[in-house]
C-alpha cells in the first residue's frame, strides 16, 4: 500500500524534485567557489563570512520551497476531484493521510541527501581559513528539520478542508487589517511582534531563523 | 590553412618584440623605472589639484560661520547648508565643550554638484557624498566628519594617531562593525586574539596593542604569531629581493630569529587591525557621552589611559564591556543544538497531528 | 431477507439550496435496486452519505449490517463503487491505476482482474486522463468488480456512454451479480435502462424518497384511472391515490393516479357511487413521470 502511494507521489513530483535536489547539492558547492577570495592572497575570513551569509538565505528558502512542493503535490490530484477517491478507499482515513505524509517524507530524503553531499563535498574541497569552522552536518540537520517543518505545515494546510483553508485565509486577512489599523498608532508593530513570536525560539519557525552558514566562526 | 600559417608567422615576429623591453632590463633599471612612474603620478595629481582650485576660484562663493569655523558655500544651496551648519555647530559644542577654539582658522568648502550630491573639501579632506532623502542630516554628518578630521590633523604623526590607524578618531564615525571585530578576533592567527575572545584581559591588551612596547613583534606576538605575520605579509614581488625571500623562507621553516629579523624591517602593528581597534574607540565614545572626545584629546598617558578617560571608566571596565559587546555581536553560530532540534521536531509533530485531526481525515 | 443497505430518518443539508429530508430506504440483500430521480433530486448526495463521503446531520445508516461511518473501512472492503464523475488520478496509466487501486483491497484477484480487463479491452499503457468516456466507464466498472464486492454502489455508471459500451458494462455487471449474488444499488435517470434488470425501485425527488417498492409492483401497480361521478373522498380504498385531476377537453369525470392497483379492485368504485370507465397502463417511464408529477403537486399544495 505504502509502495503504491510512494510511486504515485514520486510520479507527480519527480521533475521539480530532481531540480530541487540538484539545487540542494549545488548551493553549498557554489557558495564556497571564490567566496572570500581577495586577489592572490587567498581567503579573507571576514569576506568569506559575508559571502556565506549571502548564500545562507538560500537554504531556508529552498527548504520551505521543497516542503511546499511536496505537500502540494501529495494532495494536488486528490484536491482536484474533491478527495472522493481517497475517501472511498477501504482504509482508515487517518492511515491514508499518514501514508501520504510518509511517502512525502521519504521523497524529502532526496534533497536532504543532496544538501548533505553538497555541504560535505564543498567543505572538503575548500581551504577554510584558520579560526573558521565548517558546519556541513549542522547545516544538513537544520535543513532536514526546516524542510520537514515546512512540509508538515503545508501538509496540514493542504490536507485540511476548504473550511480550514478559509479560516487560515480569514486569519491572515484579519492580521493584515489589524496591522494596518494598529500600525497607525505610534510604537505599535503588531506584525513585527507576531513574526518575532513565530521566528524566535521556541516559536514554530525558529529553525528558519538564525545563521545558516556552511562555514562560520 | 593560409590564415593559420600567417598567424604563426606574425606571432613569431611580434611576441618577442613585446617581451623584449622587460627582458632587456636589470632589476635596478626596473626599480628606477617604478620610481620614475610614481614621480610622474605625483606631478599629475598636483596638476589636477591646481586645476581644481583654479576652477573653484572662478565660482562666486558665500562664506558662513560655524562658530569660529568658516564654511565656504559655492552657490545658492545655502538653505540646506545653513541648516546643516546650525546642527553641526550644536554637535560640535557638545563634543568639544570649551575647546571650540580648535575650530579657529579651519575652512571647509561645500561644493554642490549634481543634486543631491555634494563635495566637501578642505586642504586635507575631500569627499564626494550623496545626500539622499535626508540632505540636511547627511550633510551635517559629513560636515562633522570633515571638521573632526581637520581637528585630528593637529595630532598628525603622534603615536596615538598611528595606533588609531592613520588619523585621530572621530566621534561621529558610523556604527561600530562589531561582527567584523568578532570575526577578526576569532580568525586572526595569533594566540592573543583567541585568548582575548575567551576573556583574558591582558591578552586583549596585547592583541589591541595597548601595552606600550618598543619591540611590538617581540612583545605582542608569540613565535607562531611572528611566523604567521611574516606569512601574511609575503608578496610575490619579494622574488626580486633574493636575500629577503630566503629570510622569509627560513622564518616559515620555524627559525624564529629569521622571523624577528624580517619583522624588524617592517612597521609591526598590533595583532588586531585598525578596524577592530576603532570599535574600542567608538565604544569608549559611546560609554563616555558627548564630552568623551574632549577627554580623549586632552588626556595624556598611554592609549588605554586616554580611552579610559574618554569613556569615564577604568581601563579594566572599558575592555571588559568591549569584550562583552563584541561577543554579543557574534550571534548564534550555525549549530543544530539540542533545544532547537527538539523544538523543531515537536512542531513537526504538532502539525502532523493537526493534519490528521482535520475533519476530512478523522 | 435482510437489507444490504438501510437508512432511517436521514437528514443532510448540502447547502442553502438543497437538503435531504428524512430519507429512509431499504435495499434488500441480493436485489438490484434502481435508484431513480431527476437530476438534482439527491441521488448522488444520498450515495455519498451511504459511503461515508459526507457526514449525515441526523439519522442512521447501515451497509452490509455494519454501521456507517464507524465501520467504513470494512464496509468499503466489501463494496464496489462507481462514482458519477471519474475519480481516478488522470496522470496514472491504466495498469498503474489498477495496481494502485488493488493495493487497498484484501480480496483483490489478479487473474479475475486480467479477465475483466481483457473483456473490456482496456489499453494498459494509456493514461487515465486520456481515455475516452467509454473506456473510463469500463475502467471504473472493472475496478469496482475486480475487488469481488458483496455490494455494488453505482452512481449513473452509464451516463453519457454510447449504447455499445453501455451494453458491455451492464452485461458484465449482470454476469457478476448472477454469479455472486451481490446486491446492486444503481442510480440513473435513464428509466428504460433500469426497467430491464432492476427488481426494486426507489424514487427520489427534491431531496425526498417518494416511493420505494418492488419493480413488479411499480410496473403493474401504478395506473391512471378515469372515474365518472367521483366521490368527494375515496374512503377505505384498497389502493393508494396519488393524484386527482379533471379530465382534459370537457370530458366528464376525473383522472386518478393510483399505486398498488389490481384488477379485482374495480368493484370498489361501485361501492362509493362512482364508476370506473378506463384503466390506463403505464410503463416504467410514464409511471416515473406521473409519480413525480403527483409528488410535486402534493408538495405545492402543502
Amino acid at each position: 500500500m505504502f509502495k503504491v502511494i510512494l510511486e504515485t507521489q514520486w510520479k507527480w513530483v519527480r521533475l521539480p524534485l530532481l531540480v530541487a535536489t540538484v539545487a540542494a547539492f549545488a548551493i553549498p558547492v557554489l557558495s564556497v567557489q571564490d567566496a572570500g577570495r581577495v586577489g592572490t592572497r587567498g581567503l579573507d575570513p571576514y569576506l568569506l563570512l559575508i559571502d556565506m551569509t549571502g548564500w545562507g538565505v538560500a537554504y531556508p528558502l529552498l527548504a520551505a520551497g521543497i516542503g511546499l512542493l511536496l505537500a502540494m503535490t501529495a494532495w494536488g490530484p486528490d484536491h482536484r476531484q474533491g478527495h472522493s477517491y481517497a475517501l472511498s478507499l477501504p482504509i482508515p482515513r487517518w492511515r491514508f493521510a499518514m501514508l501520504r505524509l510518509g511517502a512525502g517524507s521519504v521523497l524529502l530524503a532526496m534533497p536532504i541527501i543532496g544538501i548533505t553531499a553538497g555541504s560535505f563535498a564543498a567543505t572538503a574541497a575548500a581551504a577554510i581559513p584558520v579560526g573558521l569552522t565548517a558546519y556541513p552536518a549542522a547545516l544538513a540537520i537544520r535543513f532536514t528539520l526546516a524542510a520537514g517543518l515546512a512540509y508538515s505545515v503545508f501538509f496540514a494546510i493542504s490536507a485540511g478542508s476548504t473550511r480550514t483553508a478559509g479560516y487560515i485565509l480569514a486569519g491572515m486577512s484579519a492580521l493584515i487589517v489589524a496591522h494596518t489599523v494598529f500600525g497607525l498608532l505610534p510604537g505599535v508593530d503588531l506584525m513585527g511582534a507576531i513574526l518575532e513570536r513565530l521566528y524566535d525560539w521556541p516559536g514554530p519557525l525558529a529553525i528558519f531563523g538564525g545563521r545558516w552558514m556552511l562555514i562560520d566562526v | 590553412m593560409n590564415t593559420i600559417r600567417l598567424g604563426v608567422v606574425l606571432g613569431a615576429l611580434v611576441l618577442p618584440g613585446i617581451a623584449a623591453p622587460l627582458n632587456a632590463q636589470t632589476v635596478d633599471e626596473l626599480r628606477a623605472r617604478v620610481a620614475r612612474t610614481e614621480m610622474e603620478l605625483e606631478v599629475a595629481r598636483a596638476a589636477e589639484q591646481r586645476a581644481d582650485r583654479a576652477l573653484l576660484s572662478t565660482i562666486p562663493l558665500d562664506t558662513m560661520g560655524i562658530g569660529p569655523l568658516s564654511l565656504v558655500v559655492q552657490n545658492d544651496e545655502a538653505g540646506v547648508t545653513s541648516q546643516a551648519a546650525e546642527r553641526a555647530w550644536q554637535l560640535l559644542q557638545e563634543h568639544l565643550g570649551d575647546d571650540t577654539d580648535l575650530l579657529e582658522g579651519l575652512e571647509v568648502r561645500v561644493r554642490w554638484s549634481e543634486r543631491p550630491a555634494v563635495e566637501i573639501i578642505s586642504d586635507a579632506w575631500s569627499r564626494g557624498v550623496d545626500l539622499g532623502e535626508t540632505p540636511v542630516e547627511n550633510l551635517t554628518n559629513h560636515l562633522m566628519d570633515a571638521v573632526f578630521y581637520l581637528i585630528g590633523e593637529t595630532h598628525a604623526g603622534s603615536v596615538a594617531e598611528r595606533w588609531f590607524g592613520g588619523s585621530f578618531p572621530r566621534p561621529t564615525a558610523s556604527e561600530p562593525r562589531w561582527l567584523r571585530a568578532y570575526t577578526e578576533m576569532a580568525t586572526a592567527p595569533y594566540r592573543s586574539t583567541r585568548e582575548c575572545l575567551l576573556g583574558d584581559q591582558d591578552e586583549c591588551r596585547r592583541a589591541l596593542g595597548l601595552i606600550p612596547s618598543a619591540n611590538p613583534a617581540a612583545d605582542w606576538y608569540t613565535d607562531a604569531g611572528r611566523r604567521a605575520l611574516v606569512q601574511r605579509r609575503r608578496r610575490p614581488s619579494e622574488r626580486l629581493y633574493p636575500r629577503r625571500a630566503a629570510q622569509h623562507d627560513q622564518c616559515l621553516e620555524g627559525n624564529d630569529a629569521a622571523c624577528s629579523a624580517a619583522l624588524s624591517d617592517w612597521n609591526v602593528g598590533p595583532p588586531l587591525g585598525p578596524m577592530t581597534r576603532e570599535t574600542l574607540v567608538q565604544h569608549a565614545f559611546r560609554t563616555g557621552g558627548p564630552a568623551a572626545y574632549s577627554r580623549l584629546r586632552t588626556t595624556t598617558g598611554t592609549i588605554e589611559e586616554r580611552l579610559a578617560a574618554a569613556a569615564g571608566v577604568s581601563g579594566d571596565v572599558l575592555i571588559r564591556s568591549w569584550q562583552d559587546t563584541t561577543l554579543d555581536a557574534a550571534g548564534q553560530p550555525t549549530a543544530a543544538n539540542v533545544p532547537i532540534v527538539l523544538t523543531a521536531l515537536s512542531w513537526i509533530g504538532v502539525f502532523t497531528l493537526l493534519a490528521l485531526r482535520s475533519t476530512r481525515w478523522r | 431477507m435482510s437489507d444490504a443497505i438501510k437508512t432511517s430518518g436521514l437528514w443532510y443539508r448540502a447547502g442553502p439550496e438543497f437538503e435531504l429530508h428524512d430519507v429512509s430506504m431499504s435495499v434488500p440483500a441480493g436485489s438490484v435496486y434502481g435508484f431513480l430521480g431527476p437530476n438534482g433530486s439527491g441521488k448522488t448526495t444520498t450515495i455519498r452519505l451511504l459511503l461515508g463521503l459526507h457526514r449525515v446531520d441526523r439519522g442512521d445508516i447501515s451497509l452490509l449490517d455494519r454501521e456507517v461511518p464507524k465501520a467504513m473501512p470494512e464496509i468499503l472492503q466489501r463494496t464496489g463503487y462507481v462514482p458519477e464523475r471519474p475519480h481516478l488520478y488522470p496522470s496514472l496509466t491504466v495498469s498503474e491505476a489498477v495496481r494502485y487501486h488493488g493495493a487497498f483491497y484484501e480480496k483483490w484477484d489478479e487473474s479475475w482482474t486480467d479477465e475483466l480487463f481483457d473483456r473490456f479491452s482496456l489499453p494498459p499503457n494509456q493514461r487515465v486522463g486520456k481515455l475516452s468516456k467509454g473506456e473510463t466507464g469500463k475502467l471504473l466498472m472493472a475496478l469496482a468488480l475486480a475487488q469481488r464486492p458483496e455490494l455494488l454502489v453505482l452512481d449513473e455508471p452509464t451516463e453519457g456512454l454510447d449504447p455499445v459500451v453501455r451494453r458491455d458494462i451492464m452485461s458484465a455487471l449482470l454476469d457478476y451479480v448472477s454469479e455472486q449474488g451481490a446486491t446492486v444499488l444503481i442510480s440513473s435517470h435513464l428509466v428504460h435502462e433500469l426497467e430491464r434488470f432492476c427488481n426494486w425501485v426507489g424514487l427520489m425527488d427534491q431531496g425526498r424518497l417518494i416511493s420505494e417498492l418492488p419493480m413488479e409492483q411499480f410496473k403493474n401497480g401504478i395506473k391512471r384511472l378515469r372515474i365518472i361521478d367521483p366521490p368527494n373522498h375515496y374512503d377505505d380504498s384498497p389502493f393508494e391515490i396519488l393524484l386527482r385531476e379533471p379530465v382534459n377537453g370537457g370530458v366528464p369525470g376525473e383522472m386518478i393516479l393510483v399505486q398498488g392497483w389490481h384488477a379485482d379492485m374495480a368493484e370498489y368504485f361501485g361501492g362509493v357511487g362512482a364508476s370506473l370507465r378506463e384503466v390506463v397502463d403505464l410503463d416504467l417511464e410514464d409511471g416515473f413521470v406521473e409519480m413525480l408529477r403527483a409528488f410535486r403537486v402534493q408538495a405545492t399544495e402543502g
